[in-house]
């Protein structure tokens, strides 16, 4: 399979027909060390290379849960297909500034994603559709075994799995949900969540926008703590949080309801916009495809034909570029996301 | 109404104001929407490097770094170099600087002893101990409810873990 149709693959947490009506997708990430040598920021270049090429050889080897790995070294992808896989949560921002030596290993619909050489030597990641943390967990576990069965990890008694960065070591995990959350957003409750939770040792802000904008109301909540608690503990919390999240959500879309000719009003001018605009910025689409969302979920709009999650996605820059070829200035974009929305979104 | 000039290209209008946070500070910049762009591409998923985490190196009542160890015996790094990075050169480093890091350890997570999963291979002995450590604590409450049939089958657990530990080579 060519690396443009691993990147055409629609990824599975996009396209999973049943949908959460607020979470979105799960995702759990393992980061782990080779024992017998630095870290990648501290390896020489050849040293970073033949790492690489000795994970690449195991990654490739692995099967988990029937799904086979392929690796794609980074100095094969150019820069917008690295921007790609990044929107798509497959690699961070981190890996893709960095140069040979580096890479990111796939199974199909890209379930399972391994950067090898970012800061750590290995960070193994699942992400799952809807609210599936067990089931996430159970399949890095997996593969997390089958990797340690051929590779000697960096781990220490007191202290754990060992990882670059001190935020890290412990578990290495680091468990996320990504909600949906836009009658809190409107309702004014983000706050008191927000600060409900960082005593927890979780933490919570918005996935796409800068600062305190969380663009779309989609929030993303994450362990903090590594070190001390357990992964089942972590689990545990990081779901009973979700849950709880979930519950002042749709409380509030009830109360939302009740004033039900307001909130009819505002879902339907958001179809509106979207059913015939013609120019789009990111931050608006986000905006309207949010409410449109949260119409559909109320029963007061029919549904969309793509799942929120791909909606979202489809409407970053990189991924837009790539279905149109190349370069594209912001007008053209803006163009090319309102066609998008236009065409496929609410074209039910 | 009086027009704003964008604080990085200092050419064009400011149109956007984004908000950076970096080392637990946050500083507003009005941007054109080109140097907007620029920084939303660079910078798309928010908040994944962990940066404000790197101000804890630094906090106060930390172990006197200047009593650190010179260097890194396998990978090189000094104390200082790792404080500047907020990060390890190795895992060695963990070892070698072992009070500096367990004081931020602490202050990260809250504590700084492992309690989650351990290597299959060789991590046997660790397995077993973990787990006589937590049904240790499982007992003392046990008895402290007076479940006192339970505690003795649970003592019995402990003991026979404890055998096998001491009869295996480590």
């Amino acid at each position: 399979m060519s690396l443009a149709e691993i990147l055409a693959q629609p990824s599975h947490w996009l396209t999973a027909q049943e949908q959460h009506p607020i979470v979105l997708s799960t995702r759990v990430r393992l980061a782990r060390n080779l024992a017998d040598r630095p870290f990648p920021p501290a390896l020489t270049a050849e040293k970073t290379e033949q790492t690489e090429a000795e994970i690449a050889a195991v990654l490739e080897t692995t099967k988990i849960d029937g799904q086979c790995l392929r690796y794609l070294p980074l100095r094969d992808i150019s820069d917008m297909e690295k921007m790609v896989l990044v929107e798509k949560h497959l690699i961070s921002p981190a890996l893709a500034a960095l140069g040979a030596g580096r890479g990111v290993a796939l199974s199909p619909e890209h379930r399972l994603a391994v950067m090898v050489n970012e800061e750590d030597h290995i960070r193994l990641q699942v992400i799952s559709p809807g609210n599936s943390l067990q089931e996430a967990f159970r399949l890095a576990d997996q593969l997390d075994d089958a990797l340690e069965s051929r590779l000697d990890f960096a781990f220490r008694e007191r202290y754990g799995y060992l990882t670059a960065c001190p935020t890290n070591v412990g578990t290495g995990m680091r468990v996320s949900t990504m909600m949906h959350l836009p009658a809190l957003v409107m309702t004014k409750q983000m706050q008191q969540v927000l600060s409900a939770l960082s005593p927890l040792g979780l933490a919570i802000r918005g996935l796409y926008g800068e600062g305190s904008k969380a663009w779309g109301n989609i929030f993303q909540i994450s362990n903090q703590v590594t070190l001390g608690k357990s992964e089942e503990d972590t689990l545990v919390n990081i779901e009973a949080v979700t849950e709880q999240v979930c519950e002042l959500e749709n409380n509030a879309r009830q109360i939302m309801l009740a004033g039900r000719r307001a909130l009819e009003d505002r879902v339907w001018r958001a179809r509106g916009l979207l059913s015939h605009a013609r120019i789009l910025p990111v931050e608006e689409a986000f905006h309207l495809v949010s409410e449109d969302r949260l119409g559909v979920e109320a029963g007061l709009l029919p549904g969309t034909r793509e799942t929120f999650a791909a909606l979202v996605l489809n409407l970053l820059p990189a991924g837009l570029r790539y279905r149109h070829g190349g370069e594209m200035t912001e007008d053209q974009l803006n163009a090319a996301r309102a066609d998008y929305l236009r065409a496929a979104a609410v074209g039910s | 109404m009086k027009q704003l000039l964008c604080q990085k290209c200092k050419q064009k209008e400011a149109v956007v104001r984004v908000t950076k946070i970096e080392n637990g500070q946050a500083t507003q910049m009005n941007l054109c929407k080109e140097c907007a762009q620029q920084f939303h591409n660079a910078k798309i998923l928010p908040g994944l490097v962990s940066d404000f985490m790197q101000a804890l190196f630094t906090l106060k009542g930390a172990p006197n770094s200047q009593q650190a160890a010179a260097r890194c015996p396998v990978c090189g790094l000094t104390f200082a170099q790792i404080q500047q990075a907020g990060r390890a050169g190795c895992h060695h480093c963990y070892e070698t600087f072992e009070p500096q890091m367990d004081f931020l350890l602490r202050r990260l997570h809250g504590g700084s002893r492992h309690a989650g999963k351990v290597p299959r291979r060789g991590g046997c002995s660790i397995r077993r101990q973990n787990e006589v450590r937590s049904l240790k604590t499982e007992l003392q409450e046990l008895v402290q409810r007076e479940a006192f049939e339970e505690a003795a089958l649970l003592r019995d657990r402990i003991r026979e873990l404890e055998t096998v530990r001491g009869g295996e080579s480590e």
